[in-house]
């Protein structure tokens, strides 16, 4: 598909710009990063399972106020 | 027992008390046989040969065994979530049956301790209703081995006789699929072939995590597999996927390998073992009631897991004493390679995955045999993400800072 062509494929669904998606995948991660504070425990090369990751409420109110000052650093 | 100095400078105080560690992870090799013969497996084809002396299956007394020092291991660290990984060969070999009642032997043993949050990793070709109905009145997470479209997989994942196995996988990835469960599927990147397909191929199927490895390779073994030493075939395979998936999917798909490198770009800790150079954290019990570090690590050479020790006499925590560098691994993490000092991706890569650092000639002392590539997907990500080096750096301060205030007690 050609550069155009999926240019209009992404108005014609009405998505939002692709780098716009990739902006909020680094919020995303900035928010997990603060809020749920992913546990140092690591996971097996060999299998999908990962450590547990716990986020309350307030945990992710919190993150969205520190995630602010991480993203102040934004710079897309 | 391997021990390289190459990989311990500096002083050793392994924290093997226990308090003052991060929680294990336990991976239960259930069955030490396997009813295919991938050509890429680091268990048979790899040029160790510790499963042939052991049991096929887990002896009961081995797993009861295995059970209390788990019990043990979670008191001594505090830890209250036990992952317990059943894993192989094909961990499937030891009967459906077998393991809903180990799950409740497990959930027994830890009972006042611990809560065993229990996966399995299997090839999937011996799924069928019985196994189903483990899975969900257990509550197994599930992760499928399987390597993308059949011309792709029947490619590595053969049987004994050299068939492939992909419509046996294909079976029991939509039995769990149509029973409501949700497996993850693992996929060894293949030297050759088009990345994007794969990834778009696993989508189509209404698989929604998906997770690529870096083949298996040290510095002694990867020239046989890639014999260009420009080459980066890894990179080449993931980069369409790491921009589409940046772009447009990573709501909808979660592809670990992808979001841990962004995790990390973003001044995240490793929550996995292929970057950061972290400790482990991950203890092996094989079938016959060894216990050993680092699975992976058999590629290195024969007997190269092995840490001396047993669950039938031994507390996991021993591994400190009885092997420095298993214990070093599993609890501090060993010395980022030296090739790797001056990198920009130093403190995010760490020098790749532990196993694909050696060589004879300075042990892990190496920067990953998939450095290029790694490098290429560090930039990738950054790219997408728009994070410089400098900003990793300034994240990775103020979340420190973040962790540092967690335990200060709060202003009135």
């Amino acid at each position: 598909m050609s550069d155009r062509a999926g240019s209009e494929a992404d108005m014609a669904d009405g998505s939002n710009p692709r780098e716009g998606s990739a902006d909020a995948l680094k919020t995303s991660v900035d928010l997990s990063l603060v809020a749920e504070r992913p546990s140092t425990n690591r996971a097996h090369n060999k299998t999908t399972v990962e450590p547990e990751l716990p986020v309350s409420g307030e945990a992710r109110e919190r993150a969205q106020r520190l995630a602010a000052q991480l993203g102040s650093t934004h710079s897309g | 027992m391997p021990d390289f100095q190459g990989a311990l400078a500096g002083s050793s105080s392994i924290a093997a008390s226990g308090a003052s560690r991060s929680p294990l992870q336990f991976i239960l090799k259930v069955a030490s046989r396997c009813n295919l013969n991938c050509s890429y497996c680091y268990v048979y084809n790899k040029g160790d040969n510790t499963w042939q002396s052991r049991p096929s299956i887990m002896p009961a007394a081995v797993f009861t065994a295995a059970v209390g020092r788990i019990r043990r291991s979670c008191q001594l660290s505090g830890q209250t979530v036990a992952q317990i990984v059943f894993h192989g060969g094909e961990p499937c070999l030891a009967g459906a049956a077998r393991l809903k009642a180990w799950c409740r032997e497990m959930r027994d043993g830890l009972r006042g301790v611990a809560a065993p949050h229990f996966a399995i990793q299997t090839n999937g070709t011996l799924i069928d209703e019985e196994w189903i109905a483990v899975f969900r009145e257990e509550e197994i997470r599930i992760g499928v081995s399987m390597d993308g479209p059949a011309a792709i997989h029947d490619a590595f994942r053969v049987d004994h006789r050299g068939r492939g196995s992909h419509a046996a996988v294909e079976d029991g990835r939509r039995s769990l699929l149509d029973a409501g469960l949700s497996p993850e599927v693992l996929s060894v990147i293949p030297l050759s072939g088009d990345g994007l397909r794969t990834y778009e191929y696993f989508r189509s199927l209404g698989i929604r995590r998906i997770n690529f490895l870096l083949p298996d390779y040290t510095h002694e073994t990867k020239r046989s597999a890639v014999p260009d030493p420009r080459a980066t075939p890894v990179a080449d395979f993931l980069m369409p996927i790491v921009e589409k998936w940046c772009r447009q999917d990573w709501e909808e798909t979660d592809v670990p390998l992808f979001r841990q490198i962004a995790e990390l770009v973003l001044g995240g800790p490793s929550r996995w073992d292929q970057f950061g150079n972290g400790p482990m954290g991950i203890v092996c019990v094989e079938a016959d009631g060894a216990i050993e570090g680092l699975d992976v690590l058999r590629v290195c050479g024969d007997g190269m897991a092995a840490a001396g020790l047993s669950v039938l006499r031994d507390d996991f925590e021993q591994i400190a004493t009885a092997s420095e560098f298993h214990g070093r691994a599993i609890f501090e993490g060993i010395q980022v390679p030296s090739a790797c000092i001056g990198c920009p991706e130093r403190d995010t890569c760490g020098g790749g995955y532990l196993p694909h650092r050696f060589s004879k000639e300075r042990g892990f002392d190496n920067a990953s045999v998939w450095c290029a590539d790694i490098l290429q997907l560090f930039g990738k990500m950054r790219e997408m993400l728009s994070v410089s080096v400098a900003e990793t750096a300034s994240r990775q301060a103020f979340l420190r800072l973040l962790s540092n205030r967690e335990g200060e007690p709060s202003s009135p």
